[in-house]
């Protein structure tokens, strides 16, 4: 397992350095800043120097690093810096520099229990609350460090560009926090259209994700649609909801599901994903692009592509963005956008040969259009060229939105005489993952 | 200037020593954290040892927590000082009512790794072994293998409590620190340690369901290592393994399939053994949607090992490792493998038609793999064959410079003529090809060319001229095309002895010289025998087989006895290079396996992927024969360098 876990700054210096099994050199920070900056982007999340095992992650712009000089599971040597990062989080409210510096006493607390001689021990946050004894301490709020401070990062798969959670930025250990709890529905669609916008492929990848302060921890009920189904029968049609794989977090109790379509949760502090699903049957994919070529003249095509939004009027798409590429022997593209456009823009990237198309807004049951004028250079016909455009591909964010249809019909808590009603809040956002239009 | 910062830097330990030293105990503690704070970004702090120690008197465990910290960074410097914390430990431990102080005092005595302190050690952390408080119980336990570590000669009687402890502990996370630690010892120690019998394993099934995510691991791994009795017993562990496979941990979900993939071959009830698999392989494939890419590397590093041994796990489900536009390029590069070997005579339509999408990327590498899988299909399959030669012309039909891509493309189709010489017909793909060979300067690539110009020299209107260019450039060229050139030339002139006599006496004047000393072998053979006798040189070198050969390729990874071992080791480092755990490291021994088959699991279907010693026969046999066999090798190699270098893995053919 792990002989070492330390924290570098985006600088090399070292922030947190534990040191479980000594049987590592102590320069062995040093050694893997110097190969992690011979990397021309970021450094692999994995690499051996002379047979040592370097894992890490980025966050907050500082390295976690745990090292090893064992065969462990890379899979899993990722995951347990990810959660550690995650319990830093909740304890600290955020990860960078300044604050770390401030608790790193609290820091090594943490990971004096998280592990121990390297081997994963206690790794919740819920569970090594009462072992610590230190308190976080906050940055101060106007030090220069704080406003330069990049965007904070969240742990979460799904970040979510233009909601920002309130839940993010709190630490469990704040002793005045009001009672409540986020629960979020993320869905990311994958889809792949070909010309004719026929869907060739489809699969949602979903997931239920809390985040409690809730006081005292209650024990929770999550009632989900009725028509719920899990696990798909080979050539079965179904009106309901039908998700092909589903996981759960540690804490959910699913023996309900298949029955009454309920999850007992015994909710931990902080962040955390209730549930994963996979959905790959059909559905009604909320964009569809319409593309059309066309061949001017030898040397000039003409490409329209028009995008419909295929979703209630009442939903407004938060954004999404269209790529086109196009030709390399493009000698120059001139999108045009309709006349009455409004909150669009469209533009030519030279070096990229990509036509960037992006609509602020889009209301449900609208479509848009765009064309673009290409004339080619002279070495290349239209006809060999026009195969060069392509593949289309979408960027979105619809809140307030899932394809899926999976809803969450109540969250209650169920301890009896439990006078306190604490707040609850849901949201659904649809995202692209891989939105692609084949031509 | 050296010795000014010196001086200031013994005057910050100077202060620090006076506020160690100081009456007011927040004054202290404030000391020890700056301590703490100069140890973490590595200055010397270790002569304020005494100081710092003499604090542990004061019962405060925030300020305990801190001076362990710094007790385990400087006790192997200072053993001497160490031994007066000794005293300390022993009172933590045994009178202390409070099972944090307990464990934090073992704990800590663990980490110091002073060989002379742990006799002290022995008999307190028998105590807490057998404490009454499970936390200070799986501290104590852990405790056993940092000793083992430093003083082996200690450890017997704590080695008989750990197996007395195995037999009646119930607390799932003592459990499963038990179980790593007895197997971290096993691996040390060379023996046995973990006796397994039906009521250990009832007790650490039990314990699965109960233990936090990485116990379930430690105790999944665990259980995978162990042989089942029988079919019975293997049953009962898959029943309780199942719900693992909807957990939300990517390594338990992962080490739950390896233990019931493993299971599999014990079980004596067919029907069983399939709804097992339909079982696994959403979990399997779920693992891919969900995670991060880094994730999802590891775990297409492995699915390629399963559907060695697994082809059933993902027979209908090729679609899911269609790359998307998206994703890095190691994922696609993993899924354009995996799509090779998933492929059989039912979906080879399917994945060419995806194929020859890839085949207008961007990335020229990523174009390149994708080139080498319609190669490599083409070959495997029969029927592919002719789709797989429209693609690769339609794509050569673009070709307008040399990069990557147009070398393998090169390649790729010679190793299809080969196999079937007619196909030269197909497309006017000869034509087509004859048109881009300038663009060929990679030497496996031109080799190739040269191969083609040689073979179809009839079908070429200039071929004579495009050999002579060839020749002329003899000298410069690399070893591997150098050996062809002579072939080829070879077969060139006897083809047409007139037009090219004064072509192969330039040849053979240039090779014979030649420091290689294959070149020079072979150009020696050659003249003789076209001094000897012309008409054998043509029995030899230009004979046309009669059917098209059958010429298939192994795509196994691994030999049956490497794959198993390799599959109980599924999900390590060793696994993500392809490689055995002790070709990786050498302080680990592998168990040595006496299998010599591995079973197969296919679907009903009778499929013609080919999996057992292929007979694999020549097409130009003659030829071969003529050619060394590292040239042969080179020529029809289909391998990335990476498994190359894996030196455990069988010729990819076996001549016959």
């Amino acid at each position: 397992m792990f002989s070492q876990i330390f924290i570098l700054s985006p600088r090399g210096d070292t922030i947190i350095n534990r040191d479980f099994r000594s049987d590592l050199p102590k320069s062995t920070p040093e050694t893997f800043f110097r190969q992690a900056k011979t990397y021309s982007g970021d450094a692999n999340p994995l690499f051996a120097v002379d047979c040592i095992q370097f894992a890490h992650i980025k966050r907050g712009g500082l390295y976690i690093v745990g090292t090893s000089r064992f065969n462990l599971q890379p899979a899993m040597s990722l995951e347990l810096l990810d959660r550690l990062a995650k319990e830093i989080k909740d304890f600290c409210g955020v990860i960078n520099e300044e604050v770390l510096r401030k608790n790193f006493i609290l820091i090594y607390e943490i990971l004096d229990e998280s592990f121990d001689f390297g081997y994963p021990q206690l790794m919740a946050t819920e569970q090594i609350k009462p072992l610590i004894v230190n308190d976080p301490i906050q940055p101060q709020p106007d030090s220069v460090m704080n406003s330069l401070r990049p965007k904070i990062q969240t742990f979460n798969i799904f970040v979510p560009n233009t909601i920002g959670s309130q839940a993010v930025q709190r630490s469990v250990l704040n002793k005045n926090q009001a009672n409540e709890i986020f629960v979020d529905i993320y869905e990311k669609l994958n889809v792949l259209f070909n010309s004719s916008a026929y869907v060739i492929n489809q699969s949602i990848e979903g997931c239920i994700q809390m985040t409690s302060f809730l006081q005292g921890n209650p024990p929770l009920k999550l009632a989900l649609n009725e028509d719920l189904q899990i696990g798909r029968q080979q050539g079965q049609y179904s009106a309901g909801v039908i998700l092909d794989d589903c996981n759960f977090h540690e804490c959910v109790n699913a023996n309900e599901l298949d029955m009454n379509k309920t999850l007992r949760i015994q909710p931990p502090d902080g962040q955390f994903v209730v549930m994963n699903y996979r959905i790959s049957g059909d559905y009604a994919a909320p964009f569809r692009l319409f593309p059309i070529i066309e061949e001017i003249s030898s040397s000039k095509i003409e490409v329209t592509i028009k995008l419909k939004a295929c979703f209630d009027a009442k939903i407004l798409a938060s954004y999404a963005n269209v790529r086109i590429p196009i030709p390399k022997q493009t000698a120059n593209a001139y999108p045009e956008l309709l006349k009455n456009a409004q909150q669009e823009t469209a533009e030519y990237d030279s070096n990229k040969k990509i036509v960037e198309w992006q609509i602020k807004k889009l209301q449900g049951g609208q479509e848009r259009s765009l064309k673009i004028k290409l004339t080619l250079q002279a070495t290349q016909t239209a006809h060999t060229a026009r195969k060069e455009i392509g593949p289309i591909a979408m960027n979105f964010e619809i809140p307030m939105f899932n394809v899926s249809r999976l809803q969450i019909k109540y969250l209650r808590i169920e301890e009896r005489g439990n006078t306190t009603n604490p707040h609850r809040w849901v949201r659904y956002i649809t995202q692209s993952s891989s939105y692609v239009c084949r031509i | 200037m050296a010795y000014f910062g010196n001086n200031q830097q013994r005057g910050e330990l100077q202060e620090l020593f006076t506020d160690l030293n100081d009456l007011n105990f927040d004054k202290k503690k404030e000391a020890i954290k700056k301590v703490i704070a100069y140890m973490t970004v590595g200055k010397d702090v270790s002569q304020l040892f005494q100081s710092v120690i003499k604090c542990l008197e004061f019962q405060d465990i925030e300020m305990k927590k801190l001076i362990y910290l710094y007790i385990v960074n400087y006790s192997r410097q200072k053993p001497d000082d160490a031994i007066m914390v000794i005293q300390n430990f022993r009172k933590d431990v045994r009178k202390s009512e409070n099972p944090l102080v307990r464990a934090l005092a073992i704990r800590t005595f663990g980490c110091l790794r002073v060989p002379k302190l742990n006799e002290y050690l022995i008999e307190p952390l028998k105590d807490c072994i057998q404490d009454d408080d499970p936390y200070v119980r799986k501290t104590a336990v852990l405790c056993v293998p940092k000793v083992f570590e430093v003083s082996p000669e200690l450890c017997p009687a704590l080695l008989e409590l750990l197996q007395k402890l195995l037999e009646k502990e119930s607390n799932a996370l003592v459990l499963a620190n038990l179980i790593q630690s007895m197997r971290e010892i096993e691996v040390v120690n060379g023996k046995q340690l973990i006796l397994m019998n039906p009521k250990i394993i009832q007790k650490l099934l039990l314990a699965i369901d109960e233990c936090m995510e990485w116990g379930q691991i430690f105790i999944l791994d665990y259980l995978a290592t162990y042989d089942p009795v029988e079919s019975k017993q293997a049953e009962i562990i898959i029943e309780r393994t199942l719900p693992r496979l909807s957990h939300i941990n990517p390594t338990v979900t992962f080490c739950a399939v390896k233990l019931i993939l493993k299971y599999l071959d014990h079980l004596d009830n067919g029907d069983l053994v399939k709804n097992l698999c339909k079982k696994i392989s959403p979990s399997l494939i779920s693992l891919l949607s969900w995670n991060q890419p880094e994730i999802q590397y590891t775990i297409l590093r492995n699915i390629s090992l399963i559907l060695q041994k697994f082809p059933i796990l993902f027979e209908n489900e090729v679609k899911v490792f269609f790359c998307s536009f998206n994703e890095p390029y190691y994922i696609k590069y993993e899924k354009l493998d995996i799509m090779v070997r998933i492929c059989d005579s039912k979906n080879f339509n399917q994945v060419l038609n995806e194929l020859m999408i890839y085949i207008n990327e961007a990335d020229p590498h990523f174009v390149r793999k994708t080139i080498k899988s319609i190669g490599k299909i083409g070959i495997m399959y029969d029927k592919a064959l002719s789709e797989a030669v429209s693609i690769l012309v339609e794509f050569a039909k673009n070709v307008q410079q040399a990069n990557e891509s147009v070398q393998e493309l090169f390649i790729q189709m010679q190793i299809l003529y080969r196999k079937n010489r007619n196909l030269y017909k197909t497309n006017d793909s000869l034509k087509i090809l004859f048109n881009i060979l300038e663009y060929a300067n990679e030497p496996e690539a031109k080799s190739a060319c040269t191969w083609i110009v040689g073979e179809f020299a009839e079908f070429i209107p200039k071929s004579v001229d495009k050999m002579k260019e060839y020749i002329d450039n003899f000298l410069i060229e690399d070893r591997l095309v150098q050996l062809q050139l002579l072939t080829s030339g070879v077969k060139l002139y006897i083809k047409y002895p007139s037009l090219c006599s004064a072509l192969i006496q330039q040849l053979i004047n240039s090779a014979k010289d030649s420091f290689n000393p294959d070149v020079r072998d072979r150009t020696y053979i050659y003249w003789r025998l076209l001094s000897t006798d012309p008409e054998i040189v043509k029995n030899l070198v230009c004979s046309v087989p009669t059917n098209s050969s059958q010429f298939q390729k192994d795509i196994r990874l691994w030999e049956t006895k490497d794959l198993i071992i390799a599959l109980e080791n599924m999900g390590s480092i060793s696994n993500l290079f392809h490689k055995l755990p002790n070709q990786l490291y050498k302080n680990i021994k592998i168990r040595n396996n006496h299998q010599q088959e591995a079973k197969i699991y296919k679907a009903d279907e009778k499929q013609d992927i080919p999996q057992k010693e292929q007979e694999i026969k020549k097409e130009d046999q003659n030829q071969q024969i003529q050619q060394q066999p590292k040239q042969d090798f080179d020529l029809l190699n289909f391998d990335e360098p990476v498994s190359k270098s894996n030196n455990n893995k069988i010729d990819v053919y076996d001549l016959i």
